[in-house]
């Protein structure tokens, strides 16, 4: 006897598998343990990277089942917040480490905070104090930082060389050298600022010199300072106002794009490059044959406290709360920051890791590795870093840096009115609780 | 009373009747309509209900609690400059960008009615836009902008007009215009099929009576073509006009509302008071103010068409 079928049962068998995915989730065997990662790597060299380190750890662990899931940056914002806090999220996380991301998370409770793991695997002894610092919420710790940026100045000297034009050393000699440049047909300084947080980058390196560190640091941890005090508006104005009536930017900088940028200081349209040593992978000499490319940090300003790298935390990784796998995701995250991961982060990924890392026999080229002995003389006090502002200010202070610092490119604003519109956005949403870290910790 | 009871057992019985009559006639129609209507519950009306509450509240789009905060969301519109602000750019895209494709859509698809040599070239190429998806607009449309390599300064520059060439998307005066031109010839496409379908209904014998009449070109497309186009017109100025309401995709592929907000309009707006600044409260609040202007535009547009053509 043929079965009559009913056709709401199978329609809702059908709704079913489609509404929770049942269909679609790869298999995991039995006694194995699925551990969900949700991370940024869509770089082809960094995914290849992950792929190979989540696989020795598998191999290491053959009970743990990794499942990952890689996501733009863009993507993942506005996927991560409703995931997690529905529990559908993954167990580990690598996400933007600012207050606006991932400090969002910490605070809704949607992350753990890791210091008893850092105990018992030793993290806070291999992983650089600084580097966690950018990962701090409340003196507690939440992330392990994977990489940490130089941000400062590349500059192209066989050009320079052959123009007869020296390295600037203070701002009123980097104005001089835009004028000359321009004279001779060039686009000094490749500055792009579409979307906008380029401009972020550029405040926080003159910023940082005309306060120091240690002001810097009382100022975005502790709210000790203003942003409209007229250290920091004259910081504002030599950047913005001084260097762009030099001639220092294209005119049409607010359309250029960080691809741009980096198109015309490689085709030697430009001499020099403002911004972060995660781009010293487009420089290696592939990309520019015959041409000696050198990175530095902003020249000083004047009533300023020195030149110094502008440092900070992107992205990094962290454990969610409704994560059941709490003590196998500690494990990954030991793993990651092994010596053997670290290398292949440093040697296939070209990422500046927070950590000791032997790069002997790795592929770098001298602009990587002098970055990497840049860092390595920060996390020995040798010198001290300035902090980027964009990953430790609330959005909404972003936002400001954002679009004042369109305006002003384009000459519609003033650094007075960008400094008091900081400011203002700054005391309406800097909170106690964004103190990364403990008072007492030491300046980088 | 008795009457009555018997009356209205015999009415309840007869209603119960009908229904179950309904259900075994239409019961089919009604599992097929089923998953649609399960659907559009689970991705449309619970997340307009949802949108509705979070506007009374100030989540921020991860915390567990959510607090009520009333009307504060409301109230914080009217002090809100870059809501108006972005609502202006709006009011300009609606403008433009519907007057635009309307006028170039409907002359191409006049031009081509009567289905010269080429016609089908013609016709392909003018509708080739449509099928390209939102982001290889954006992305081709930035390239012929780029201030470096872009096609347009390029050839301002090849008939000496380089005084007019900049950075179209990074000039705070132009951006908005720049980015409604790539979406007007977008949209033209679409348009333009839909006028050339409606024009094939036109009669033809209303139009051979104009001439024998004594009517000219123009008088025969004003006092002819386009009386008889009035509701093909009036749908696809409405489909036009809730589109400028609710541009989204083509303004956050080019410019993402910027720079220094002069590309802002509602939607990027709402997207980043949600997604980049977490005040999903907020946004809530922005995305019901767009719905509601929406909604009562399109129903003055379409009441006021109605009555010109009951007129």
């Amino acid at each position: 006897m043929a079965h009559r079928r009913h056709p709401l049962l199978t329609l809702a068998f059908v709704l079913l598998l489609v509404l929770t995915g049942a269909g679609f989730r790869p298999a995991v065997a039995q006694d194995q343990i699925e551990l969900r990662v949700w991370d940024q790597f869509t770089d082809q060299a960094a995914s290849d990277t992950a792929d190979a380190i989540y696989k020795g750890f598998m191999d290491q662990n053959p009970n743990i089942k990794i499942t990952r899931e890689s996501y733009s940056t863009d993507d993942m914002r506005k996927t991560v917040n409703t995931a997690i806090s529905s529990g559908t999220g993954p167990d580990v996380i690598f996400y933007d480490a600012g207050l606006g991301f991932a400090g969002v998370l910490a605070q809704a409770g949607l992350l753990i905070p890791l210091d008893d793991m850092a105990k018992q695997y030793g993290w806070t002894d291999k992983i650089a104090p600084t580097a966690l610092e950018g990962t701090m919420l409340g003196g507690k710790l939440y992330g392990l930082p994977l990489q940490v940026d130089l941000i400062g100045l590349y500059y192209n000297k066989t050009l320079m060389d052959k123009e007869g034009l020296t390295v600037p050393t203070t701002v009123a000699d980097l104005a001089s050298f835009c004028t000359q440049a321009k004279d001779k047909g060039y686009i000094p300084l490749a500055l792009s600022d579409n979307p906008g947080w380029q401009a972020g980058h550029q405040f926080s390196m003159v910023t940082n010199n005309m306060l120091g560190p240690d002001a810097m640091k009382a100022l975005l941890f502790q709210n000790q300072g203003s942003w409209d005090s007229p250290e920091v508006t004259q910081a504002i104005n030599a950047y913005f106002v001084q260097l762009r009536d030099a001639g220092c930017f294209s005119d049409d900088v607010n359309a250029l794009t960080n691809d741009d940028a980096v198109s015309l200081f490689q085709a030697g349209q430009s001499l020099m490059y403002p911004t972060g040593s995660w781009q010293a992978n487009s420089f290696t000499p592939d990309n520019m044959p015959d041409m000696d490319v050198q990175f530095m940090s902003f020249p000083e300003l004047e009533g300023g406290q020195g030149s110094f790298w502008v440092s900070g935390v992107g992205s990094a990784w962290y454990i969610t709360s409704s994560s059941q796998r709490q003590q196998e995701a500690g494990q990954f995250l030991d793993y990651l920051f092994s010596p053997e991961s670290a290398q292949k982060w440093v040697g296939d990924a070209k990422f500046y890791v927070p950590m000791s890392v032997d790069t002997s026999g790795l592929d770098l080229t001298p602009l990587q590795t002098f970055i990497l002995g840049e860092l390595d003389k920060a996390s020995t006090g040798e010198i001290k870093l300035g902090y980027n502002i964009d990953v430790i200010a609330p959005p909404e202070f972003n936002d400001t840096m954002t679009n004042g610092f369109q305006q002003m490119l384009a000459g519609d604003k003033t650094a007075e009115q960008q400094a008091a519109d900081l400011q203002a956005a700054w005391a309406a949403n800097w909170q106690p609780l964004f103190q990364a870290s403990p008072a007492a910790s030491p300046a980088p | 009373m008795i009457i009555l009871a018997v009356q209205s057992v015999t009415s309840t019985r007869t209603r119960s009747q009908r229904l179950s009559k309904h259900w075994v006639t239409y019961r089919a129609g009604y599992i097929f309509v089923l998953p649609s209507l399960v659907l559009y519950a689970i991705f449309m009306i619970y997340p307009f209900l949802q949108s509705i509450y979070l506007s009374f509240t100030d989540w921020n789009g991860a915390t567990a609690v959510k607090n009520w905060v009333g009307l504060d969301n409301y109230r914080q519109l009217f002090d809100d400059s870059l809501l108006w602000k972005s609502l202006w750019h709006n009011l300009i895209w609606i403008a433009i960008g519907t007057i635009a494709p309307l006028a170039i859509g409907f002359l191409l698809a006049v031009l081509l009615s009567s289905r010269p040599k080429g016609f089908t070239v013609f016709r392909t190429v003018y509708f080739l836009p449509q099928v390209l998806s939102t982001v290889i607009i954006g992305l081709v449309w930035g390239w012929i902008y780029n201030p470096i390599f872009g096609l347009l300064n390029t050839f301002l520059d090849s008939i000496g007009l380089d005084s007019w060439s900049r950075g179209w998307l990074g000039d705070t005066t132009w951006a908005l215009y720049a980015v409604l031109a790539a979406a007007i010839w977008a949209t033209i496409g679409f348009v333009f099929v839909i006028f050339l379908a409606g024009l094939q209904n036109v009669s033809r014998d209303l139009l051979e009576a104009a001439t024998l009449d004594g009517a000219n070109g123009w008088r025969r497309f004003w006092d002819v073509t386009v009386p008889q186009m009035a509701n093909v017109i009036t749908v696809v100025a409405a489909l036009l006009l809730i589109g400028g309401f609710s541009v989204f995709d083509i303004i956050f592929v080019m410019t993402g509302g910027g720079p220094a907000n002069s590309t802002e309009v509602i939607a990027t707006y709402a997207y980043t008071e949600a997604f980049t600044q977490n005040h999903v409260g907020y946004a809530s609040t922005l995305t019901l103010v767009m719905t509601v202007i929406t909604l009562v535009a399109s129903v003055i547009f379409i009441r006021l068409r109605e009555r010109g053509g009951e007129e």
